[in-house]
């Protein structure tokens, strides 16, 4: 999205092409089977027309999910359909969301992190290590790695404007 | 679909993305703007100006009240930032200075009408309300208007009835905040009647408009 905002059309058109099964799955999740075409070329129209909102230092996910939610809105309340939409929702893989996408926008979220923290969370959520390992491999207690891990995902889940359900 | 991204793509133009520090120094210039407005035009509260002199006045509302109206406007601009991309949600910490300062006059305003009345109360409301309103509603809504055109047209907010409100609720604001350097009216309801009544008519204007204009 920021080489598009520079003018580059082949990233741009990449973006568009990556988000398109992504926005099908997002659509088809709430409006109860329908693929919804004419809302994604809307939300792809709309994506173009307000592509300066996009803030290239934040992540891509919470924004292009806004766009799309705000598109189904409108929709809903134009055609009088009724569908489920989450005041808090779940954004991810399993909407269809390219894997490369979602992987800039966690780097973009650990880098906003102090970096022992980022680097325990990347160990232990990431590339999968036990508490034991993390613990071993940065030389902190197990207690310390866990509250650390915590306080971390609370931050990340502040930063994307989830609030915590207690979970 | 083809079709679509190619004509989206062909041409692509690069775009500035939206930043805040234009809508904050925009606020700061007009703010500026008005201020000397109401200094040389209108002229200076006596305190004020005795306060350039060295001499601190005997009360404080001479100048906690364009305080008071400033962090009324910093506040709503502060949610106006927040609201303007699509992501952005209304938080209750957008509205705490309303609430507070609404508070605090509010419960003076009580305070006041059990010890003297509202026939006492009323006396404060003899002198200058007119231009107070005019002022306050013209120079919001002037601001109002350079507002959409340098920056409130590039956004695009899930919240446009918000987003309208907080807008109208800024310029209105720091309108109030200039008039304030003039006028004298500091009793608690000449602050509620007639500059939260003007405040409020300009806040309930915007988010109308915002709720037709401000729509993607």
């Amino acid at each position: 999205m920021r080489s598009a905002q520079a003018g580059d059309a082949a990233a741009y058109r990449a973006l568009l092409e990556a988000l398109r099964p992504w926005l099908i799955a997002y659509f088809r999740r709430r409006l109860m089977g329908s693929t919804g075409e004419d809302l994604v070329q809307m939300t792809l129209l709309s994506l173009h027309e307000k592509r300066h909102t996009y803030d290239p230092n934040a992540p891509f996910l919470p924004w292009i999910a806004a766009v799309a939610r705000h598109k189904l809105i409108d929709y809903v309340r134009k055609n009088g359909r009724h569908v489920h939409v989450e005041l808090n929702e779940e954004l991810g893989l399993e909407d269809g969301m390219q894997p490369d996408l979602a992987a800039r926008d966690v780097a973009v979220l650990l880098a906003q992190l102090p970096k022992d923290q980022a680097r325990i969370i990347k160990l232990h959520k990431l590339d999968g290590l036990s508490v034991e390992e993390v613990s071993a491999q940065t030389g902190k207690s197990a207690s310390a790695i866990k509250v650390t891990v915590h306080r971390g995902l609370k931050k990340l889940q502040a930063l994307v404007g989830i609030k915590e359900t207690g979970q | 679909m083809s079709d679509l991204l190619d004509t989206l793509t062909e041409d692509l133009k690069p775009v500035k993305p939206l930043r805040s520090r234009p809508l904050w120094l925009g606020a700061l210039v007009g703010l500026i703007v008005a201020a000397l407005y109401i200094w040389f035009l209108y002229g200076p509260r006596p305190e004020l100006v005795a306060l350039i002199g060295g001499d601190w006045p005997d009360r404080h509302m001479p100048v906690l009240k364009p305080l008071m109206f400033l962090a009324l406007g910093i506040g709503a601009l502060w949610g106006v930032a927040g609201l303007v991309k699509p992501e952005g949600r209304p938080k209750l910490r957008y509205l705490l200075p309303v609430l507070i300062i609404g508070g605090i006059v509010f419960g003076n305003l009580l305070v006041e009408y059990q010890r003297e009345g509202w026939d006492r109360m009323a006396d404060n409301l003899s002198g200058g309300v007119m231009i107070c309103y005019v002022t306050i509603l013209c120079g919001g809504m002037a601001g109002l208007i350079v507002l959409w055109r340098l920056w409130l047209r590039r956004s695009a907010t899930s919240h446009p009835i918000a987003l309208g409100a907080l807008s109208g609720l800024a310029t209105a604001s720091l309108m109030a905040a200039a008039y304030a350097l003039h006028c004298q009216g500091d009793a608690p309801v000449y602050l509620l009647l007639v500059y939260g009544v003007a405040v409020a008519i300009l806040t309930g204007i915007a988010a109308l408009l915002g709720g037709k204009l401000l729509r993607w």
